[in-house]
């Protein structure tokens, strides 16, 4: 230990020896201090870092707007209305002055909707799945579905021949945990998948310019027994009408066994008084989906 | 107590201490010039390394890229640090907006992160070498790609990556490089050739990562090309990022919605992907 301790003492005094006292100012100059520059104030603000966007701040990044019409089976079309679709930077989606016309009354579907378009509470990814051709989900609209029902064909169609003549039959049982009366309820169903045409033509007589990419596909659901169309989007047909590139829904249409399982609030009251099959069409008014 | 050992001990030293402050001769005050400058800022350092890589022909260099990429301009000025961040921010770049590519085959879209890593050499190079240690950086096949990364989207897209061209180091001009080809399949067509080139310059690293001709169709490919120029700079003992990138995407009429969210969706992936390396080097 105390030779140990000899040596650094000898090494202590050599150096000091071994050097002159003006070198250490030498190497405290500026030359030897590296800083950082500071943040410019500009870029500040970009700089500080949040990973949730300010929901006040959203900017809207695509619109279109449909027309609605809804018919029974007899044929008769008792509403009609306009539906303003917005989506929003964080694919959030808003129905700004959406309304239906049924005889005497004007229904705001902004309202009607918009608590179910809300009620997700944006995009959560893990709950969907791709095989490629379909994107399914395991929870929507209050129910959950075991496996993960088919939700939309595509929604991204690059190589359109993988969907030419696709039919697809998928058994899954819906939960719905917390419904708005009574217990929870479950069913099994099937959900059955066909495209029935790729890059079909669409136009109507407000589209500047038609589309001629349009993928063509039905989704018609059987089984469910007790649970309420609202629950899981359990429409007894769905209808789509898909262009491809550049992405655009130019018609939906749905097919519901009346509107009273679909519509519980007291605004639908006039439409829940439609009974046996609907028909709910959407057509595409007009979209913009440049972000300006 | 000072006994023959002790002295033994002090001449041994004398060489040391002679060394230790430089050749007799040459005094401290002779190179004190070397001092009296500020010392380069980042900016200059990174400017330095761009001015070289677009001068270079050999791999890498930053030729055929657009030019806000190779500039550099503003380097720290917008750097926040590692660990106080969830994602990174990425700004966009200089470019065309989205209105003005409405009509364009491919959207174009450039962006930049600054960032200071808060570690030192001695941590950078600990992480490095613990990943080389893994073995599946250096091999041709496929990377297994960490959890981490995948877990957000397992079930809508899975990715593979493969090596394709064994990786190449070159001691004389301290180049190194690598060929990917990075595939997904699920809600996403993915399928790109890339070419990863690095060099060691003096006072940092440069790596360029790029998608290599032919570059793929749509129907195979959302993704048609990239570039990203990537700088690494030992500064004020800590580790300084920069990663500029640009990116063509095949117009698919949703640029609005693209262009609001991939800064965000890059920032995440980057510090998903930084936080998993870091970690591989620390359970390594």
């Amino acid at each position: 230990m105390n030779l140990r301790l000899s040596q650094s003492l000898c090494l202590i005094i050599g150096l000091n020896i071994g050097c002159y006292s003006t070198d250490e100012s030498v190497v405290g100059k500026s030359g030897n201090l590296q800083r950082k520059p500071v943040v410019q104030a500009a870029t500040a603000n970009v700089a500080a870092v949040t990973s949730t966007q300010d929901a006040a701040a959203k900017k809207l990044v695509a619109s279109a707007t449909y027309f609605l019409d809804i018919a029974t089976a007899s044929g008769a079309k008792p509403c009609a209305g306009e539906i303003n679709l917005n989506i929003m930077e964080d694919f959030s989606i808003s129905l700004a002055n959406s309304k239906a016309v049924c005889g005497n009354l004007t229904i705001d579907l902004e309202k009607l909707l918009g608590a179910q378009l809300q009620s997700g509470g944006g995009i959560n990814l893990n709950k969907f799945s791709s095989d490629g051709q379909i994107l399914s989900t395991s929870e929507i609209a209050g129910g959950t579905f075991v496996p993960p029902r088919p939700f939309i064909v595509g929604p991204l169609v690059q190589d359109v021949t993988k969907f030419i003549g696709l039919k697809r039959t998928t058994a899954s049982t819906i939960t719905v945990a917390k419904p708005d009366t009574g217990p929870a309820l479950t069913a099994p169903g099937t959900f059955v998948t066909t495209v029935l045409e790729v890059n079909q033509a669409y136009t109507n007589k407000y589209l500047k310019q038609g589309f001629d990419k349009v993928i063509h596909w039905t989704l018609e659901t059987q089984g469910f027994q007790g649970v309420p169309a609202k629950y899981g989007l359990l429409f007894k047909r769905w209808e789509w009408l898909w262009n491809t590139r550049p992405i655009m829904i130019p018609k939906i249409i749905i097919t519901l066994e009346g509107l009273d399982a679909f519509i519980e609030s007291k605004s639908g009251e006039a439409l829940s008084e439609i009974v046996g099959e609907v028909t709910v069409t959407l057509t595409v008014k007009d979209y913009n989906l440049s972000g300006t | 107590m000072f006994g023959l050992r002790s002295y033994k001990v002090l001449i041994s030293l004398l060489p040391l201490l002679t060394a230790s402050c430089g050749p007799r001769l040459k005094r401290a005050n002779d190179v004190a010039y070397l001092f009296d400058k500020p010392p380069a800022s980042v900016s200059d350092i990174a400017t330095t390394i761009c001015q070289s890589l677009g001068k270079r022909v050999a791999p890498p260099n930053t030729k055929g890229m657009l030019p806000q990429l190779g500039s550099c301009d503003g380097a720290g000025l917008a750097a926040v640090d590692f660990n106080r961040i969830s994602s990174f921010t990425f700004t966009d770049l200089p470019g065309q907006t989205v209105a003005q590519q409405a009509k364009s085959d491919v959207f174009t879209k450039s962006i930049r992160t600054q960032l200071w890593l808060n570690r030192s050499i001695p941590d950078l190079l600990m992480v490095l070498s613990d990943i080389m240690k893994q073995g599946e950086l250096l091999a041709v096949g496929e990377v297994k790609l960490p959890d981490s990364v995948t877990k957000n989207f397992e079930n809508l897209l899975k990715p593979v990556v493969k090596i394709t061209e064994k990786p190449t180091l070159n001691i004389d001009d301290l180049t190194f490089s690598v060929k990917l080809n990075v595939v997904t399949s699920g809600a996403v067509l993915i399928a790109n050739d890339i070419a990863l080139n690095g060099k060691l310059f003096n006072n940092g690293i440069a790596v360029t990562i790029s998608t290599t001709k032919p570059y793929p169709a749509y129907e195979k490919s959302i993704l048609q090309s990239f570039d990203i120029v990537f700088l690494v700079i030992p500064y004020a003992n800590d580790i300084y990022l920069d990663m500029a990138v640009n990116l063509n995407i095949y117009n698919i009429g949703l640029n609005g919605p693209i262009d609001k969210n991939i800064n965000s969706i890059f920032g995440t992936a980057l510090k998903t992907l930084m936080d998993t390396i870091i970690k591989v080097g620390v359970k390594s």
